[in-house]
């Protein structure tokens, strides 16, 4: 907290008048640097270690595009990708680069993420991956984490059995309260998917394996519904079951790539949202179960995750991507599968070697640190090359996130602030 | 599909040799290839010549970005080293008083480690460790002499490999020293915690013995031979740098004579590294870049002599002969190992250096480790550490950027005043030699005399 005078102060670069003490504080948080620091120079040794050393490799496999429901929103189904199932050659194709590449990154941690499509419409793909890799791993002392997204309405116990061994956590969904989602969320004969979903959870955490669930909602009431219904189902009082929440987007994936407008409309919702949501879960105790970033870890040296080295999706037709809804879009990828190794082209080099501190719009700009030049994938869909920035909301909602994060820290000192 | 920007063309008797400095691809062609390389003419070539110009990378799809790949590499080998480097100085002190030693020059302090420095050294190091997530552990340990401080070396070889078994990390430890005090209960003690040792002869006995001698002026060659003798039945590598005086081979061969009789030519885990001591002055580059350059021409041609002087004389391990024509190891994008992420050089106070050859020079140190082993790093450190080649205008055209990774950081500081600019060194004067005397040693038949032995001076 400054007062107007020392915020003067500190735009006018005029430190005479400060005690030693004053500037000792604002040393300390590097509010106040040395003269011969260049902090973009900390900023591009912080982008490119965090780029650059992972101590994890992921490795995102599509075993399937295909699926088992008919979600309205899904945005697999409005991009109409085909419904292909990876075949037996590309599986073993999909191992030997996970080999590959965990051994180049040095990796001491291999996390696998079953994705789709539906990836239990694949469980021998699924099961043959985590199989093989673990065995390879255990041998060289590195440690295999398998993330198993599923709608779960095909997560028998026979699955169960099979895939168990391996599995870190399950990640499940759920769009809102059961009325809602069972006209959201459907078989293709139009038939609701709930109450099996809340079956699948119940047989995975039985056998003690993490489940995280996704509750998707409109607003604080449809949490309260689904947050009440799952204690109910004893689930409160269940270990290894964390939740987070997201708000039910209004439009596609072309769209999240191409619209800006909506993209910031959406953040400003879920922020409003935020306090009254926050209110529901602690007044329905499920608080010790909430797993997501905080408001202020939404900000980062680089964009994205899957930005960085030792990032790979891979999808059933045996191509390399780096952005995940991108995965069975010819076009987009980074790179493909060959026997015993995978090619990278163009785009994995110009996706990696994007530094927002080329660009001029971000060298200049103070909120780089928490935005690292914005989605890639944007950028270059919006401008036609990855060497570009793109701002998306940081610098509408940067100040916002920091006002209700203290609000909510402090109240006593900032009630009416915000 | 169009030419390399990486390709440099260097002409033999009667073709040429495209060699493919990103890749490390060699290829024999004739003028024609060469001008449609050079001209970027490839439409017409058939099919079967595109692909194997693609496979080595000489020629590339239209879409891909070399820069970026370059770019890719580079910034890789600099944030993603493979293993954490450790170099500690345990002490700058030394038992010898050899006459060419440039940290004798230097007017540094003989200080060594004390024990608060070490103890907080050995807590930087662990954290570090830790935090860099490592798989490997390379600990080398330097000096002045380190065994004339043995309990820091004891305590860097074998408390940092201890604490690399307790994580998981594998452990490689390396000794730089004289070989004079590497025996006895000494040599019992760490040998378990060594992979390889680095031992120095200036020449046959009497030569060696007129250069490194003890203070009072007694020579070393005995008690360095008794070292090998104890090294040659273990399997510690051991690698002899053996130096060339002024270009005087007759020396080296009498040298290598005597080590074989030892019998020292049979051992396995010997190898032989061959250096030409540089004067004094010459380390002065900001004026003396051409002599910079004839030393590392002539060092290439030495190769030759080496060669034939191993070749006489029946030595039986020439697997362990580094020769310093070998091109093999020069796809680095990143040229000097030492300046990258998960590096350490310490020296016996503490301060934290990216260059062992400056450990001691305070005006190049980047950080300095303090209490509880908490480290403060200075703007060098990130001035080193986000240098990039790409970033100078005569690197980002140049054919060798991925052999040369825009030059030493040092050198650059030290000529330009800045390490953000770039050092050419004699990169573009002797690659093409190093090539071909390279492809003469291995692929005599491809050469078909065509290069010349160089004549000796």
């Amino acid at each position: 907290m400054a007062d107007f005078e020392l915020k003067e102060l500190l735009e006018n670069n005029k430190f005479d008048d400060l005690t030693e003490e004053h500037l000792d504080v604002l040393k300390t948080m590097k509010i106040l640097v040395d003269d011969g620091l260049d902090e973009k120079k900390v900023l591009s040794f912080r982008y490119c270690k965090e780029k650059y050393s992972s101590p994890y490799s992921i490795f995102v496999i599509f075993p399937t595009l295909a699926c088992n429901l008919a979600c309205k929103y899904c945005y697999e189904r409005t991009s109409e990708l085909s419904a292909r199932t990876m075949d037996e050659k590309t599986v073993v194709n999909t191992i030997s680069f996970i080999k590959k590449m965990a051994a180049e990154d040095n990796t001491r941690t291999i996390l696998i993420k079953l994705y789709g499509g539906e990836p239990l419409l694949n469980v021998a793909a699924c099961t043959r991956i985590c199989e093989e890799v673990s065995s390879w791993a255990q041998q060289l002392g590195m440690q295999v984490a398998v993330v198993l997204q599923t709608n779960g309405t095909l997560l028998t116990e026979d699955v169960l059995d099979a895939l168990a061994p391996y599995l870190t956590y399950v990640e499940l969904t759920v769009d809102g309260p059961q009325k809602n989602h069972d006209t959201i969320r459907i078989y293709k004969d139009g038939s609701g998917t709930y109450q099996d979903i809340m079956s699948a959870m119940e047989r995975v955490t039985k056998r003690g394996i993490h489940t995280a669930l996704r509750i998707n909602i409109r607003n604080e009431d449809d949490l309260r519904d689904v947050l009440t219904d799952l204690t109910e189902r004893g689930f409160r009082e269940k270990r290894g079951v964390t939740f987070y929440y997201a708000q039910t987007s209004s439009f596609g994936l072309c769209e999240l790539f191409s619209n800006n407008k909506l993209c910031h409309d959406d953040e400003e919702r879920a922020l409003e949202m935020s306090p009254a949501v926050r209110e529901v879960i602690k007044e329905l105790k499920w608080m010790e179960h909430l797993e997501m970033p905080d408001i202020l870890q939404k900000q980062k040296f680089v964009a994205c995750n899957n930005e960085k080295k030792a990032r790979y999706v891979i999808d059933p037709y045996g191509d390399i991507y780096l952005c995940f809804f991108r995965a069975g879009q010819k076009e987009y990828r980074a790179g493909t599968l060959t026997e015993g190794e995978g090619q990278f082209g163009s785009m994995y080099y110009e996706m990696l070697a994007r530094n927002p501190l080329q660009f001029e719009e971000c060298r200049t700009c103070v909120y780089l640190p928490l935005c690292g030049g914005g989605c890639a994938m944007r950028a270059y869909e919006q401008s036609g090359t990855f060497h570009t920035n793109s701002c998306g909301s940081m610098k509408d909602f940067a100040e916002k996130r920091i006002l209700m994060y203290l609000k909510r820290k402090y109240p006593d000192r900032f009630e009416k602030v915000i | 599909m169009k030419s390399s920007k990486y390709n440099v063309y260097i002409p033999t008797q009667d073709k040429f040799v495209v060699y493919n400095t990103l890749t490390g691809s060699l290829l024999f062609v004739d003028e024609e290839m060469r001008s449609a390389l050079e001209k970027n003419q490839l439409e017409k070539l058939d099919d079967t010549v595109k692909k194997q110009l693609t496979t080595h990378g000489i020629a590339v799809d239209d879409d891909i970005d070399e820069t970026a790949v370059y770019n890719y590499l580079h910034t890789k080998e600099v944030y993603a080293p493979s293993y954490t480097s450790v170099t500690v100085f345990p002490t700058y002190a030394c038992n010898l008083s050899c006459h060419y030693c440039y940290q004798q020059w230097q007017d540094m302090s003989k200080s060594s480690m004390t024990e608060q420095v070490l103890k907080n050294t050995m807590e930087f190091l662990k954290k570090r460790i830790i935090e860099d997530k490592s798989r490997a552990l390379l600990v080398k340990v330097f000096g002045g002499e380190p065994l004339v401080h043995p309990r820091a070396t004891e305590t860097f070889l074998a408390g940092l490999h201890q604490f690399a078994d307790q994580h998981g990390i594998e452990y490689f430890g390396t000794l730089t020293t004289n070989g004079t005090l590497f025996r006895g209960e000494l040599f019992e003690k760490l040998s378990p915690h060594i992979a390889a040792v680095h031992i120095t002869l200036d020449g046959p006995e009497a030569l060696h013995n007129s250069i490194r001698f003890y203070s009072d002026g007694t020579g070393t060659y005995a008690d360095i031979m008794e070292t090998l003798s104890l090294l040659g039945e273990t399997s510690i590598r051991t690698c002899l740098r053996i130096n060339i005086h002024d270009g005087d081979y007759t020396t080296t061969k009498s040298l290598l004579a005597d080590l074989r009789e030892r019998g020292f030519s049979k051992c396995t885990n010997f190898e032989l590294d061959f250096g030409l001591v540089v004067q004094q002055d010459k380390c002065d580059l900001q004026l003396n870049v051409k002599e910079y350059i004839a030393d590392k021409e002539t060092a290439v041609t030495s190769a030759r002599y080496i060669e034939s002087m191993l070749h006489s004389m029946d030595w039986e391990n020439t697997e362990g002969v580094r020769y310093p024509d070998d091109i093999r190891m020069d796809k680095a994008p990143v040229i000097c190992d030492q300046t990258k992420r998960r590096r350490y050089i310490i020296d016996s106070f503490g301060d934290i250096y990216l260059c062992p050859s400056k450990a001691g020079e305070k005006e190049y140190k980047v950080g300095r480790i303090g209490e509880n082993g908490k480290a403060t790093w200075i703007h060098s450190f990130y001035d080193i550490l986000t240098r990039n080649p790409l970033d100078f205008a005569e690197c980002t055209h140049c054919a060798y950027l991925p052999v040369c990774g825009g030059g030493c950081a040092v050198h650059a500081k030290e000529k330009n005043g800045s390490y953000t600019t770039s050092f050419c060194g004699a990169v573009k004067q002797i690659t093409s030699q190093r090539v071909l005397s390279y492809l003469t040693r291995y692929y005599p038949e491809k050469m078909g005399g065509a290069h010349q032995r160089p004549a000796r001076k």
